[in-house]
């Protein structure tokens, strides 16, 4: 009876165990599932504000290392790893793949507020992690890195105003321009 | 004594037992980590300014350890892009993001070093920097900036890759640099050129 008793238990654990298995192995990934974003211009971010970025926020240090979220690649830097390429930190000019993949990491780090922000025409930006981190609202190991009067900010936040294939006031460029002659 | 005194005790003793194995080790498997992959010391060279050279040397000279000392800016200047030789006497200069400009001279392995007391306490060395590195008509500057890292060496590693410009160096090539002579460690107390970092003389 008693013997009965035990097996039976471990039988019912084990059925158990792999129903409770079952849900957790049965949902593949679905490769083709993707978040749509509603990004800001990627033109005017090419021209504008990549090299700004690169320049305040992508040293090796900061955000030019494989250990960040947001990653930045360029020039000064890190580089988009590629055996073809060969790009060497410090030797040749920034790429147009690296600028795309600095631009897509900003759009993913937050893809549904980023969409939100945007179909807003950008309005209030400052709930996007991407400026709560370095103007300090958010921890941020880097500490403050961008204050709401600097030329940077307002060049960024004119870009996430921008309507998608237009360009940007003149105001903003000029702050823009002065942002990117930063060393 | 009811059972929840017991517990209440237990759990005490539980904490403060773990608070002293924490406080005690403060334990950093990264830092560990970081300190352990530099690897042990030459047994030629005694621990010193002539240490470790091309090393990230404020890995160790950092409140962390495991040297006593710390080091606010540190690093080697080489001659050449693959060359194991020090330049001596070359000169770093940075400019801070108060503006503050300093100048700091090499030894005879290419290691200079920057304690917090060489800036005044009121107005710390702050981050981030500009550097340029010169020896006589030798002049490299670096066009980036160094965001918050202390040790050159920490971006500035052999072979220049994707993620590293290569060691600091003087030249762009091997043959371009100079014969080296002398001993390094030097017999006496290491001399400093004064010409090299004329600002600092005046
Ligand atoms: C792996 C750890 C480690 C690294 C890397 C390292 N040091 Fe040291 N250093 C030590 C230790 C340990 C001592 C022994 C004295 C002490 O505890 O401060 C020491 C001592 C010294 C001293 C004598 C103490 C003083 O402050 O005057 C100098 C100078 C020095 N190192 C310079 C350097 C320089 C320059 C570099 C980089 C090129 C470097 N060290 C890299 C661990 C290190
Ligand atoms: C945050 C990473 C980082 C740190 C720290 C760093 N560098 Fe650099 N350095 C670079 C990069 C990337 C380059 C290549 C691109 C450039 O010039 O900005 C470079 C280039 C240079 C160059 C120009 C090289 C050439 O061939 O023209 C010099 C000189 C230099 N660095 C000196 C230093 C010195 C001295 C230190 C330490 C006080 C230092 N660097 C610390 C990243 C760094």
């Amino acid at each position: 009876m008693m013997r009965r008793l035990v097996v039976g238990s471990l039988v019912l654990a084990l059925a158990a165990t792999v129903v409770g298995s079952l849900p957790s192995c049965a949902s593949v990934p679905d490769r083709n599932r993707f978040t749509a974003v509603v990004a800001p211009d990627f033109a005017i971010y090419r021209a504008n504000i990549d090299l700004f970025l690169h320049k305040r926020c992508g040293t090796l240090d900061c955000h030019g290392q494989a250990g960040r979220g947001y990653r930045i690649y360029g020039y000064r830097g890190f580089r988009l790893y590629s055996q073809d390429a060969g790009l060497i930190s410090g030797q040749q000019a920034t790429t147009d793949q690296e600028i795309q993949a600095n631009f897509d990491a900003i759009i993913s780090i937050e893809p549904e507020e980023m969409s939100r922000l945007i179909a807003e025409n950008g309005e209030n930006p400052n709930r996007l992690l991407f400026l709560r981190k370095p103007l300090n609202i958010e921890r941020h190991k880097g500490g403050p890195s961008l204050a709401e009067d600097d030329e940077g900010y307002k060049c960024i936040t004119a870009w996430l105003r921008a309507p998608k294939g237009g360009a940007l006031t003149a105001t903003a460029k000029k702050d823009c321009d002065e942002a990117g002659k930063l060393p | 004594m009811t059972a929840t005194t017991h517990l209440d005790r237990a759990l005490k003793l539980a904490t403060i037992a773990l608070t002293l194995s924490v406080g005690s080790c403060a334990l950093d498997p990264v830092h560990d980590g970081a300190v352990k992959a530099l690897g042990p010391e030459d047994p030629a060279i005694p621990q010193g300014p002539f240490h470790r050279q091309g090393q990230p040397c404020a890995v160790c000279h950092s409140v962390q350890g495991p040297a006593k000392t710390t080091f606010v800016l540190a690093g080697t200047i080489f001659y050449g892009p693959g060359s194991p030789t020090g330049a001596d006497q070359a000169s770093v200069r940075i400019i801070d993001a108060t503006g503050a400009k300093k100048c700091f001279i090499t030894n005879c392995k290419g290691n200079f070093f920057v304690r917090p007391e060489e800036f005044p306490k009121s107005q710390p060395i702050a981050f981030p920097l500009l550097v340029s590195a010169t020896k006589g008509s030798a002049y490299k500057a670096m066009a980036s900036r160094i965001g918050r890292e202390a040790s050159c060496a920490n971006c500035h590693r052999n072979p220049r890759f994707f993620d590293s410009p290569g060691q600091v160096r003087l030249y762009e090539t091997e043959s371009q640099v100079p014969k080296q002579s002398g001993e390094c460690p030097p017999v006496g107390p290491p001399v400093f050129d004064p010409d090299a970092c004329k600002e600092n003389f005046q």
